[in-house]
């Protein structure tokens, strides 16, 4: 009986040591994880703040789009600033890049305000090449600042490869494609075409609209037959009046 | 707090920019003609392009444009001309708004829109010292910077200059030269014009193709060309991009 309790005391002591002997192994291990789900945690509240603000601002900007109303130039100084704030918490966030991009466009009193804007779309593209939003937004800048070259076109048949049913990559892709029809190379004309036959399915008066502005009825009419349930009687007559003029 | 700054600030931005919200769409052109806006240089302008408030439309020899507002007010520049959109501003609702065209040098043929026949005191032209207002619906102007030339062909205009105004009915012209005005038919203004002004005035009498080329081009359109892509959270990017999960 003694000797069955002497063994016993000896197994717990013997458990008791290898505990102990264990200890800072399992610390070692405890501390990392602990340390890591915290960074992730913590992390994840900042991506999560970032994201809500890019949401906002994204709202916010779309409201001025819609009523067609140019902010003030506080409004956009706060937007700016907050989209500056979450980009600094997610740096590898392209639509804050795409966002900021945007506000600087509108600055245009501001020296540089279009190459600004070209360098932060630049960015969204490098973290985000296959964003059609992001070639249009360049193509847009690009247009708006005089320089229709090599990089314009680029910028524009990629918008029109990767966002061939995204409506307002169509409308940028068909506005600027037809307003330099005559100046882009053919296989950027080929890819504006593609376009236009697309968003001729989608809303063939829409883009009558902008091809008559750009004097470039005949692209859209010679589509007319993608949609033909889709266009009125004013589209037919407008079609009509270009192919005997 | 921040929040119903916020509020406040975008009520105010819409009931304001109801009437800001107003631009030109270019209507008809031929040769070069170039537009600044802002701090930007000045860029290639091309037919369908938009211009508003503050951009200066530039047009180079042997070159014409034709600018039609939202309001329908028409502004044709003749050749080697510069003009200033220093104030555009219209409320399709209430068919109000205000106008100010300023021409530094050459030809500007102007036929009122909305504006023009609704609030004819908010259209004004300044041209080198010269205001211009309407009481009428067409008419042309003429300047080197120094000297102002006017002949209105329909309604009336008044003509500010050294400090006197006029009013030029249909028909008639006025000369703006040596701080004093000349007043006449157009013929006998334009037979006092040196040649320069001759051939600007002969160059907007030959833009009415043009003009009605700009009408058809825009006429039952929208005008405004497509805003640009919004990019951005509430914008998916298609099925090959990687937008957010959020979208319209």
């Amino acid at each position: 009986m003694a000797a069955t309790r002497s063994t016993a005391t000896r197994a717990r002591t013997a458990a008791g040591l290898i505990d102990v002997a264990l200890a800072p192994g399992r610390l070692l291990v405890a501390v990392p994880v602990v340390a890591t789900l915290a960074w992730l945690a913590v992390h994840a509240v900042r991506v999560g703040e970032a994201g809500s603000i890019v949401y906002d601002a994204d709202k916010e900007m779309a409201t001025w789009a819609a009523s067609g109303a140019p902010p003030g130039p506080q409004t956009l100084s706060w937007v700016e600033a907050d989209v500056e704030r979450a980009r600094a918490a997610t740096p590898g966030d392209p639509e804050a890049e795409e966002l900021l991009g945007e506000l600087a466009a509108r600055q245009i009193d501001r020296a540089g305000s279009l190459d600004e804007a070209l360098r932060h779309f630049a960015r969204a593209v490098l973290l985000r090449p296959t964003s059609p939003y992001s070639w249009a937004a360049i193509a847009d800048a690009r247009y708006r600042k005089g320089d229709t070259g090599s990089t314009f076109e680029t910028a524009l048949r990629r918008a029109a490869e990767l966002g061939p049913a995204e409506p307002e990559v169509q409308r940028t892709v068909v506005d600027l494609g037809l307003a330099t029809w005559d100046e882009v190379a053919p296989a950027t004309r080929e890819a504006v075409e593609k376009t236009v036959t697309g968003a001729m399915k989608r809303d063939a008066a829409e883009v009558l609209q902008i091809a008559g502005r750009r004097g470039r009825l005949a692209v859209a009419c010679r589509h007319l037959a993608d949609a033909p349930r889709r266009v009125d009687s004013e589209g037919l007559t407008t079609c009509s009046r270009e192919a005997t003029s | 707090m921040k929040k119903i700054s916020i509020v406040l600030a975008l009520m105010a931005l819409f009931f304001t920019d109801l009437a800001l919200a107003a631009s030109a769409v270019v209507g008809s052109l031929a040769g070069s003609v170039q537009v600044q806006r802002g701090a930007g240089a000045p860029r290639v302008l091309r037919l369908g392009d938009e211009v508003v408030q503050g951009d200066t439309v530039f047009t180079g020899p042997a070159s014409s444009v034709v600018l039609k507002f939202d309001d329908g007010q028409i502004a044709a520049l003749t050749a080697n001309s510069r003009m200033q959109v220093s104030a555009y501003a219209f409320n399709p609702q209430a068919r109000t708004g205000n106008i100010l065209l300023s021409l530094v040098v050459g030809g500007m043929r102007a036929i009122t829109g909305l504006i023009g026949h609704n609030q004819p005191d908010s259209v004004k032209f300044r041209a080198a010292t010269a205001t211009i207002g309407i009481r009428g619906s067409e008419g042309m102007i003429v300047t080197d910077g120094i000297t102002v030339a006017v002949t209105v062909t329909d309604g009336a205009f008044t003509f500010t200059f050294a400090g006197e105004t006029i009013v030029i009915p249909a028909g008639r012209g006025a000369l703006g030269a040596d701080n004093r005005i000349t007043q006449g038919t157009a013929q006998q203004i334009f037979n006092q014009l040196p040649v320069t002004f001759q051939n600007a005035i002969g160059g907007l009498t030959g833009l009415t193709s043009q003009i009605n080329e700009a009408i058809a081009n825009t006429l039952n359109q929208g005008q405004r060309p497509p805003p640009p892509p919004t990019p951005g959270p509430n914008n998916p990017t298609g099925p090959t991009g990687g937008g957010s999960s959020s979208s319209k």
